[in-house]
């Protein structure tokens, strides 16, 4: 054993100073020689003879010392560090096309690297929760539809209680409150959780403590936790935080602690946590609101198969007891799942995009390494006919192959530390946990495979056919040595072929992108951009609204947040420049934030609410249609005349008309948008009047319908619109304090916004203004998915054309370059101009049809992934394709016909006497 | 191929140590000549072989190389057997002699004893 350490720690020193151990070597030789020449002369011999003899004695110099060589020193390290030299200097003797070479490498494996941190980030590594494998997230659906609805909070409160697979059940909703004292309001958004939720996410707080289940209970519920952003930010980091008084909502609160940094949950950007407690009344603790989301974490060995049967047996008994929920089941999955479901698709379509893209970078390279082994076959021959073995030199020339490649994916990595900074910026509100996309070790190990595996995959090729060939006749002629066989120049039209097709399936894609983006920024939403600000104004309860009223649902109850709202939609209309001025509780686009069901009373009322028609509920102020440019098609607008007092109105919109009203002239008709006791169930109902929440002579509120709006687009540009009933917010403010003002300017919207602020602060110098935001940035940004992936894959079909260009450039060139001898005979037998130049132009033409046929066939078949990111367009949109077929063919005829244009100006004499 | 080309390297590698614990430091010439010699020029080698075996024994710690300069005056490398290679000299012999006596058994049986 000690023996053999010995002799390889002596055979790995023999790998340095090789040269002077050669000469040697070559020394003792020679002294060997010398003294057997001594001899024979000695012997007799003439001086030739004794020199043969003796060399024929040693059986040849060269062998000798090549088997010395292999003995002294690793023979295949030695080899390896042989072929690196030697493929350093090959590279620093031809700079330009390392370059070549390294930059379509950097590009494709950088833009690899970046994609794949991406995947990493989103899909692969585990959340930042502990043991996140276990962690679920349980979804209501709509049994027909299989979409999310969300629970309420006693069916929650059942099934916590009750589920025998879970070790932690929790439900979560968002509201913005209301943080004053001290320095400015701020509507600070807020996250209000079931107690148990950070322990079931295993995030301990870094300071004080979570919540316990006693904060559930109302009364001593006014207690916080902050993030560690607002706690930098509006406390300084002040490490004695804890147990200081806060005034949340206009209700004093306690924080109790402070989340560690890097805290994040579902991108939601809350930085401040309240437990979910409800007053004994409370009507949002029933089954008429539906807001709550769940998670939960899984009991060890339970899987998730399990967990769903047991949620769902407690919510058919539901179901089967109290006649609510009708039609809902409870799906149950992976918290990250519900955390990437959007972009999953995206992001392995772009993973996909970019490998093509590599893809075609090797073919380019492949190509390359292809010319320069025909133009090296001189010397391939010349090895061979000195010895070296066929294995020796195609190792040689994956060496080399490999060495550019690992060299062009550390220029890759050096991009992609760029890129990704840049990526981060772009995708922050499209991508979950864009924050966290950064190289680490799983995206380097990537890099080096990728880098590896494209430097085999590009030069294998290649070097087998450099090294096919019969020595004999390349080493008779040297200019014919560069000629090109037949198969070698099948294989590069084949790698021609390849590329074609390849940057048409990803051109193809972008395409569709580019016009699907196209059509939802040019879908009618029903309103105009122009000129308009948006803010979010969002009252406290606790100080709008009489609590008790309510209670008693007395419509009084809001008379304090109708008259701040009035007053500061007064004082914004005479502010110079702004035009018209209204509010609504949700802006369009944002999402349909609330359903409702309406009743119709020139029709005979449905047994019980199931037989109800779902509609979109909006209470508006002001002049909301006039700021948004939104059409009244009959009937009329809301006035300022329709106040509490006035009889009850309401607006609805052509989609409500066209579905329940067979499109009929609606105006004068009689709706409501709460069921009348009648149809709820009876224990329901029992229930109400027992604990005094429903007067005994309860109606619901009868309104006219006065006018008829265009449809607004608010669940989205690729959503259609739903039915909708906007109410005035004098008469139906149904509970909202949270309004977003619409103002209307003559010039610069944002020139206004100071003013607005100064009226707000007036009217309420406590009142916090939040989302400032033209409607036009609403847009744009409600798009800002779509826009992202149609310019990534938009960069990436660019590079692809760019390197599919190079290559057929690159092979057109070397087969003019190759045909020179042929075009001059032809040329001096005769042959114009144009018919030298349609012999060229016809062989790239052959590459460019097959490729495009082949790309055709193969975007026919990809762009089907594609169907859930397009909108309005079809995967096979014909009017794309044949634009990218058009845009292609330009470009590949142009790189076609730069080098048959070279061909056409071959001087014959010169051509002929190369030879 | 290599088999041979070891078992070769073996014999011959016992060669050299033999002839260098008789002989006293050689050069390679005279350390090819000496065996060729002594197996009565019965052994045609080429000489060429001789020198990575030499290296090998030198890897192997069994003999030392020095240059010096020869009988007629030639600078040349001279090689000598270390201590641990006077011991392999005696091993490998002690080896191939109860080799060779069984070998001896299988290719000319005797009458049964």
């Amino acid at each position: 054993m000690m023996k053999r350490v010995r002799v390889w720690l002596r055979r790995l020193a023999g790998l340095v100073h090789g040269q002077r151990r050669d000469r040697e070597l070559a020394d003792e030789l020679d002294a060997h020689l010398q003294m057997h020449i001594d001899d024979n002369l000695r012997s007799g011999m003439a001086l030739d003879q004794a020199r043969r003899h003796a060399l024929l004695k040693l059986g040849g110099i060269e062998q000798t010392k090549e088997r010395y060589r292999d003995r002294r020193g690793v023979p295949w390290l030695d080899t390896a560090f042989k072929d690196v030299g030697f493929a350093l200097r090959l590279m620093a003797r031809s700079p330009g096309f390392t370059a070549v070479v390294l930059c379509t490498l950097a590009i494709g494996i950088g833009a690899n690297t970046v994609m794949f941190s991406v995947v990493n980030t989103v899909l692969l590594r585990p959340l930042p929760y502990a043991d996140s494998a276990r962690l679920l997230f349980i979804d209501k659906v709509n049994v027909t539809r299989r979409q999310g609805e969300l629970t309420s909070p006693p069916d929650f409160y059942a099934y916590r209680a009750k589920n025998r697979t879970l070790d932690h059940l929790d439900a979560f909703y968002t509201r913005p409150f209301n943080l004053t004292g001290g320095q400015d309001p701020e509507r600070v958004p807020t996250l209000i959780v079931s107690p148990g939720f950070f322990s079931t996410l295993g995030i301990p707080p870094a300071l004080g403590r979570g919540f316990v289940s006693d904060d559930e209970q109302w009364g001593s519920h006014r207690v916080t936790i902050l993030s560690d952003g607002l706690w930098r930010r509006r406390f300084g980091a002040d490490s004695a935080i804890v147990g200081r008084r806060l005034t949340i909502n206009g209700e004093p609160y306690v924080v109790v602690g402070v989340l560690p940094p890097k805290f994040s949950f579902f991108g939601i950007d809350a930085q401040m946590f309240v437990p979910m407690a409800f007053a004994p009344d409370d009507n949002l603790n029933s089954h008429s609101n539906y807001f709550l989301r769940m998670i939960g974490r899984l009991k060890p060995g339970v899987t998730r198969a399990q967990a769903a049967t047991d949620l769902n047996r407690l919510s058919d008994a539901i179901i089967a007891e109290q006649h609510v929920n009708t039609g809902t089941a409870i799906d149950v999955g992976p918290l990250r799942d519900a955390l990437v479901k959007d972009v999953r698709q995206a992001v392995l379509v772009l993973l996909g995009a970019v490998a093509f893209v590599l893809l075609i970078a090797c073919a380019n390279l492949a190509n390359l390494l292809l010319a320069r082994g025909a133009v090296r076959r001189r010397e391939v021959a010349v090895r061979l006919a000195i010895g070296a073995t066929r294995a020796r030199l195609v190792r040689q020339f994956l060496t080399e192959s490999v060495l550019l490649s690992v060299a062009g994916g550390a220029a890759g990595l050096a991009l992609a530390y760029v890129a990704v900074d840049a990526l981060n910026l772009l995708s922050q509100r499209v991508l979950p946990r864009s924050e966290d996309v950064h190289v680490d070790p799983a995206v380097l190990v990537f890099t080096l495979g990728v880098a590896a595996v494209t430097g085999i995959l590009c030069g294998l090729v290649p070097a087998m056919h450099s090294v096919a060939t019969e020595v004999a006749d390349d080493l008779k002629d040297g200019t014919r040595a560069a000629s090109d066989g037949k198969g070698r120049h099948r294989l590069r039209a084949a790698l021609v072929v390849a590329e074609v097709a390849l940057s048409l399936v990803l051109l193809v894609g972008a395409g569709l992108m580019v016009k699907s983006v196209y059509r939802l920024l040019h879908v009618d939403a029903g309103f105009e951009t122009d000129r308009v600000v948006t803010m979010q104004i969002n009252l406290p309860p606790e100080k709008y609204v009489d609590l008790e009223l309510d209670r008693r649902l007395s419509p009084l109850a809001y008379e304090r947040s109708v008259r701040f709202f009035g007053d500061v939609l007064d004082r914004v209309r005479s502010i110079p420049g702004v035009r018209a001025a209204g509010a609504i509780n949700g802006l369009p686009l944002m999402g349909e934030i609330w359903g409702k069901n309406i009743v119709f009373y020139d029709r005979p009322l449905p047994a019980d609410m199931n037989g109800l028609s779902p509609i979109q509920y909006r209470v508006v102020a002001g002049d909301y249609f006039r700021a948004l440019g939104i059409r009244i098609r009959s009937g009329r607008a809301f006035t300022d005349r329709d106040t509490r007092q006035a009889p009850k109105v309401v607006i609805v919109n052509r989609e409500l008309v066209r579905r329940y009203w067979n499109d009929q002239d609606p105006l004068g008709k009689i709706v409501s948008v709460n069921p009348p006791l009648q149809i709820l169930p009876k224990s329901v109902v029992e229930e109400a009047f027992r604990s005094a929440r429903i007067p005994r002579d309860y109606q619901p509120d009868k309104f006219t319908v006065v006018g008829v709006a265009d449809d607004v687009l608010y669940g989205g540009l690729s959503r259609s619109a739903l039915p909708l009933v906007y109410a005035p917010y004098a008469q139906a403010s149904e509970g909202t304090t949270n309004m977003f003002l619409t103002v209307l300017t003559d010039g610069e919207p944002l020139a206004v916004v100071g003013a607005i602020r100064e009226h707000i602060r007036q009217v309420d110098r406590d009142q916090p203004v939040a989302s400032i935001q033209t409607m036009e940035a609403r847009v744009s940004a409600s798009v800002s998915q779509p826009r992202v992936q149609m310019n990534v894959l938009g960069a990436f079909a660019a590079l692809a054309i760019l390197l599919a260009a190079i290559g057929i450039y690159g092979v057109m060139s070397y087969a003019v370059t190759q045909r020179t001898r042929e075009i001059g005979i032809r040329m001096a037998l005769g042959a114009g101009r144009r018919e030298v130049l349609n012999l060229v132009l016809r062989q790239g033409f052959t590459m460019i049809t097959l490729g495009l046929a082949l790309g055709l066939a193969g975007a026919m078949l990809m762009t089907r992934v594609l169907r859930t990111l397009l909108f309005g367009v079809s995967t096979t949109d014909p009017s794309v394709f044949a634009a990218i077929v058009v845009l292609l063919s330009a470009t590949a005829w142009i790189a076609t016909y730069l080098p048959a244009r070279r061909a056409t100006r071959v001087d014959p004499l010169v051509a002929l006497r190369d030879e | 191929m290599a088999d041979r080309a070891d078992v070769w390297q073996g014999t011959l590698a016992l060669m050299v140590l033999k002839t260098l614990e008789a002989m006293g430091p050689l050069h390679g010439y005279g350390i090819a000549r000496r065996i060729e010699q002594t197996s009565g020029d019965l052994l045609a080698i080429n000489y060429g072989t001789l020198y990575p075996s030499l290296l090998k024994l030198e890897q192997e710690g069994y003999i030392e190389s020095e240059w010096g300069v020869s009988d007629n005056n030639r600078k040349a490398k001279f090689y000598r057997l270390t201590s641990a290679g006077r011991q392999q000299v005696h091993e490998e012999t002690r080896e191939w002699e109860r080799t060779t006596a069984i070998l001896e058994r299988f290719l000319s049986p005797r009458e049964q004893s």
